[in-house]
């Protein structure tokens, strides 16, 4: 782009002799002295110059008076049904599948009749013959009345307008055409006003809304539109932007050619602006000079933090310049290049609509811990060594379906689906392991989760750091949930599990899920004891015996535990020294990993039995010593390489509850604590604090320990292994881009948790909270259908973790106090809780009343559901008016602190409690306990082998 | 209309030193009355979009209109006299509370020409000059009518402004509520006019509001 006209600081200079020159005493008399000379040499000229300035300014006073009027209702309450047709297809589309994409063209100022200028006639002609027959074109929308009226049509000036408007299109050069611009540059001004601009850009909204409907638009599809605005159809269409996506729900981009705009409306909403202009275009450049909001310095104004953002591609057109002769859309017109400016706009806008635009240059990107961890072969995937089959019989599949993601090439996308390369299978599918099938997560509400990826420069800055951002997917269109999965990280090497039901169709080139994969670690698990060292990363261990319900004497396994490869930071994420005599190996390790193809097992991923275990070592009762544990004892115990669990209820404990002791004999104890049963749900609450000690996390080197928060699912299932009931356990991670690569999404403690190159098991403290709470947990017949509020949550935060993944579409998450892991997870919480009293409102008060007496018990749980509410909302949203993004669930993620940094910090003080991670957990957890909930708090710090250059750092919380 | 004329053209051409002829031109403190209501009126028209906001109905724009120009007028009237008191009980300086009317009167000249602020986009930094205008006007004013040095002024209409909020906001609240009444019986609508529910009434769209 060519140097503005005039930089800053000219523009500064310029401001102050103004000022300067209206405050000098004596200057009247100057101006007064300089307008007789002016008048005595120029005369008449100057006289009708002056009339023509007072003509424009009333010109523009009565301006506003269109919208004003429309939306006053001054002209019935039907404004804009006034019979004019809603533009119309500029070339036909196919009927034989959905559109995939609208393009809107909103004309320049010249227009004055249902259609636009010739020459922007006959571009669209062009760009119509260029695009697929399933892209449609609207024309004929008149940009420049809120009712879609167009100056030769419908007032009484209509014949003046058309008088004027043949003359042109005679003599482009005619002096009276220039009343149309005029005319138009007004309302131009009215769209960019604060004041009236809000309602003329609404008005604006509305009649491409309705013409998008008049021509096929599925209302809910989240079909993309693509506003494409000339000269001040440029303005127009950035001003329409934030109201029709508001109405339409649905992904928008802006395609300026020679635009002049604002800045001043939310850019931020585009998927991306494209501004295409001429090197010789002097009329795009008033747009820096006139409009403050695009000046460099007002760093905070949409313009400004949309191009920092990568949102906008300003793209030089070369030597042409605005309206005929030489613009770009004349056709006799020709470049250096042979084509003439014409065609190079057409070339230009028809790339940018087919997705063969030319991409920016992929960032470069310093090394992550994903690289250096990718050195550690025995966590690698690798399809030939992980199928085959487990050496011994005392190991179990860990799911039915696992497989690694595959990212599609962009020219092969497949309707928002990704490969699925086959490394376990249930027994009829077992032909396809190694294979890779297509997988297609189909569920509806995913739909508005589909985002176009442009990496904004702060992501690629980022990136530059060694953080992991999804720059496969940089410049993608339309990315879905599953993709984003798959193409978060440099290389396919996302190993995840299909939660059931797993749909295989096509003989299994197909498989249909109804939720989002699981990231997972390994194939097969087995409960184990290691014994001794055997060199080379090898130890001998005994596998259990659930019929005997002990270990067995004699090792009967070869167990690899491969050396980690050390973080950035030179810590290792897991040793296995001295492993076999720590105190959790007596109950033994859930163990997930591979077979190493020389007949032992690869551990990738190890958990102590006593985590998964529903036999706590303590059980807590009582208001005040549950308060104590949960705010003083439980960080209080940090040795290293210890884990423990506690039963906690603020009721009295019932006689069966003395059952649980762990010391008893395991002939005469039960499995389960009082009340809990096999197929249990339970909320986790899951906060994990920092590594200090010698090696000291360089998070931790000048301040406190934060932590993070992360919301889990678990299950009480039986345990084959163990020949007991078990914890089954996956976290919904909102995390912001990390260099461990690390994806928000769905993960099992396998992955997440136990990995010994991934995972934290080895250098964190964590706290993982298991919360049962039937209200909460169980489900409800309310009408014809099955509700759990457990369910809604998991797709909150399923659509939450999406969103994380692409950033909204900037490829970028960041941690601020409105908007971080303890934050967005519970808005997710509080969204859940909300759609179901909504849908309890819903009902019909009577057959709600009816419901009522027919079932009791379920009728309690739900007084006693929307009481929790009511007890969270008051401790985490103290001040509800301060979060109004909590309020209408914001389709925004707050993902930099430049989004109004006062205001993203008083939202943050507005859920206090949030943030801090811990003080989040117990306030949560607090809550869920006076409701009447029973709680099993799983500990762990540091647990695997010893690793004595680290500690455990406790997260902080607050004395509340 | 000449006088008016006048003491327009003598405003806008101001040096400080003309002070006094610009209140020879000036005929009384009821002719600064009726600049004020006047230019009430002219601010009434900048800020018109209010009224389409709330979707008043034509009939009743006009009244509207009027009405808010004379409250406009009694509004300057409660802000000559918070002035008057914060002259003489701040500053000492027993100064006629007509003369401070007549400062007050003239400098609010620059605001008949407020209704340029309804330009689409010229129009608010119009008005913010406009106000500069205004208070540099008045402490010239008080300046000539009082004899306080201009710093003196300066806080005195301060002061002035200060002491005419706190009052609307405290003893003034019958009479503010009855002036918005007042606006509403005249509007044939609750007015809305504070930014963020003016926001609200914006985002609901024009049906939001029957």
């Amino acid at each position: 782009m060519r140097r503005p006209p005039l930089s800053p600081r000219q523009r500064l200079w310029l401001l102050l002799a103004l000022v300067g020159l209206v405050l000098v005493p004596g200057t009247g008399a100057l101006l007064h002295l300089a307008y007789a000379g002016l008048r005595r040499s120029f005369g008449l000229a100057l006289d009708l110059g002056l009339i023509a300035l007072v003509l424009v300014l009333i010109a523009l006073f009565f301006a506003p008076l269109e919208a004003l009027g429309w939306w006053a209702g001054w002209e019935g309450d039907q404004p804009l049904d006034t019979g004019t047709p809603p533009g119309a297809l500029a070339a036909p589309v196919t009927r034989d599948r959905p559109i995939s994409r609208f393009v809107v063209y909103l004309d320049g100022i010249g227009q004055a009749s249902g259609d636009a200028l010739p020459e922007g006639e006959d571009f669209l002609r062009r760009l119509a013959a260029r695009l697929p027959d399933d892209v449609a074109i609207l024309r004929g929308l008149m940009p420049y009345s809120v009712r879609n009226v167009p100056l030769t049509e419908g007032s009484w000036l209509a014949g003046f307008w058309r008088w004027v408007d043949r003359l042109r299109l005679r003599d482009p050069r005619a002096l009276l055409g220039a009343l149309i611009n005029l005319r138009n540059v007004t309302v131009v001004a009215v769209s960019t006003d604060q004041r009236y601009g809000p309602i003329y850009n609404q008005g604006m909204a509305q009649v491409i809304a309705d013409s998008l409907l008049a021509h096929g638009y599925p209302l809910e599809s989240c079909t993309p539109v693509t506003l494409l605005g000339f000269s001040g159809g440029g303005q127009i269409a950035l001003g329409a932007l934030p109201h029709l996506r508001r109405s339409l729900q649905a992904p928008i981009e802006v395609i300026s050619l020679g635009g002049v705009f604002a800045g001043n409306t939310s850019i931020l909403e585009a998927e991306h602006l494209y501004h295409l202009l001429g090197d010789r275009d002097p009329v795009a450049r008033l747009g820096p000079l006139l409009f403050p909001r695009r000046w460099r310095w007002q760093v905070l104004s949409y313009w400004n933090r949309a191009r920092r953002r990568g949102q906008v591609t300003i793209r030089s057109l070369g030597p042409v310049g605005h309206a005929l002769p030489g613009g770009l859309m004349d056709a006799g017109y020709l470049l250096p290049d042979g084509r003439s400016a014409m065609d190079q706009t057409v070339d230009q806008v028809a790339a940018i609509l087919t997705d063969r635009d030319p991409a920016q240059a992929s960032p470069r990107r310093a090394t992550s811990n994903v690289d250096r961890f990718q050195a550690n072969g025995w966590h690698r995937l690798d399809v030939g060594r992980d199928t085959a089959p487990p050496p011994a019989a005392c190991f179990r599949p860990l799911a039915g379906w696992i497989g690694r993601l595959r990212l599609p090439d962009p020219e092969q996308r497949d309707g928002g689906r990704v490969g699925f390369e086959v490394f376990a299978a249930p027994e009829p599918w077992r032909h396809l392991l190694g294979r890779t099938c297509r997988l297609e997560w189909q569920d509806p509400r995913l739909a508005a989760l589909v985002r176009d990826v442009n990496l904004s420069p702060e992501a690629r800055w980022s990136a530059g750091q060694g953080l992991v951002h999804p720059l496969r997917l940089d410049h993608w269109r339309q990315v879905s949930p599953l993709e984003s999965l798959a193409g978060s990280r440099p290389d396919d090497d996302v190993l995840v599990r299909l939660p059931e039901p797993v749909e295989a169709l096509e003989d299994g080139a197909l498989l249909r899920i109804a939720s989002e994969p699981v990231q997972t670690t390994g194939l097969a698990l087995a409960l184990v004891q290691f014994r001794q060292p055997l060199g080379d990363d090898l130890w001998s261990a005994a596998s259990y015996e659930p019929q005997r319900g002990s270990f067995r004497t004699q090792p009967d396994l070869q167990l690899r535990l491969p050396a980690a490869i050390a973080n950035g930071e030179g810590i290792l994420p897991a040793t296995a020294e001295g492993i076999e005599r720590s105190g959790l190996n007596a109950e033994g390790w859930l163990v997930s990993g591979v077979p190493d193809g020389a007949g032992a097992f690869v551990v990738q991923s190890l958990i102590p039995h006593r985590l998964r275990r529903l036999l706590p070592d303590r059980i807590v009762t009582g208001r005040t010593a549950a308060r104590r544990l949960l705010k003083r004892e439980i960080w209080a115990a940090l040795e290293p390489g210890t884990a423990f669990s506690a039963l906690v209820s603020l009721q009295s404990p019932p006689a069966a509850a003395s059952g649980l002791d762990p010391a008893a004999a395991p002939a005469t104890r039960p499995t389960l604590p009082p009340g809990w049963q096999l197929g249990d749900r339970l909320l986790v609450v899951h906060v994990f604090g920092g590594i200090g000690g010698e090696q000291r996390e360089q998070a931790l080197q000048h301040g406190l320990c934060a932590g993070h928060f992360a919301y889990g699912l678990a299950e009480v299932v039986a345990e084959p292994l163990a020949g007991e009931a078990a914890i089954q356990l996956a976290y919904r991670q909102v995390y912001t881009h990390n260099s461990e690569g690390l994806i928000a999404g769905r993960h099992d403690d396998w992955r997440y948790l136990g990995d010994r190159q991934w995972g934290w098991l080895g250098t964190r403290p964590v706290a993982d909270i298991l919360l049962r709470y039937p209200p909460f947990t169980g489900s409800y017949r309310i009408g014809d259908h099955s509700r759990s509020p457990l369910d809604g949550f998991d797709h909150q935060l399923t659509a939450m973790m999406a969103r994380y993944r692409v950033g909204d579409g900037t490829g970028a998450t960041f941690v601020g106090p409105a908007n971080n892991c303890a934050q967005d997870s519970n808005q997710a919480l509080f969204a859940a809780i909300r759609a179901l009293q909504q849908e309890v409102a819903r009902q019909d008060p009577a057959a709600l009343r009816a419901w009522e007496q027919a079932d009791p018990e379920q009728a309690e749980r739900l007084r006693a559901l929307l009481r929790l509410e009511r007890r969270l909302r008051h401790q985490l949203l103290p001040f509800a008016g301060l979060r109004p993004d909590w309020q209408r669930n914001a389709a925004v993620l707050g993902s930099s602190l430049e989004d109004r940094p006062l205001d993203n910090l008083l939202r943050g003080l507005g859920s206090w409690r949030l943030l801090l991670p811990r003080l989040a957990s117990e306030t949560v957890v607090w809550a869920f306990l006076e409701a009447g909930a029973s709680a099993l708090i799983l500990r762990s710090n540091q647990c695997g082998g010893l690793h004595p250059q680290i500690e455990p750092v406790a997260p902080i919380t607050l004395p509340l | 209309m000449a006088g008016v004329a006048q003491l327009i053209h003598a405003a806008f051409s101001f040096q400080p030193g003309d002070f006094q002829r610009l209140e020879a031109v000036a005929p009384g403190t009821a002719m600064a009355i009726w600049v004020a209501v006047l230019a009430g009126l002219s601010q009434g028209v900048a800020e018109a979009f209010v009224l389409f906001v709330n979707r008043v109905r034509p009939q009743r724009f006009t009244l509207s209109l009027l009405v808010e120009a004379l409250l406009f007028g009694c509004g300057f009237l409660v802000w000559a006299l918070s002035t008057w008191l914060a002259a003489r009980l701040l500053f000492g300086v027993a100064v006629p509370l007509a003369a401070v009317v007549r400062a007050l009167g003239l400098a609010h000249t620059p605001q008949l020409l407020a209704f340029l602020g309804a330009l689409p986009y010229l129009g608010v930094p119009w008005l913010t000059l406009l106000s500069l205008w205004t208070a540099v006007l008045f402490v010239l004013g008080l300046v000539t009518a009082t004899g306080l040095s201009a710093w003196g002024a300066f806080w005195c209409l301060v002061s002035g402004w200060l002491a005419m909020h706190a009052l609307q906001r405290s003893a003034g609240q019958p009479v503010m509520a009855l002036g918005r009444r007042l606006q509403d019986w005249a509007a044939g609508v609750t007015i809305v006019s504070d930014g963020e529910r003016l926001q609200e009434l914006l985002r609901a769209g024009p049906r939001g509001r029957r």
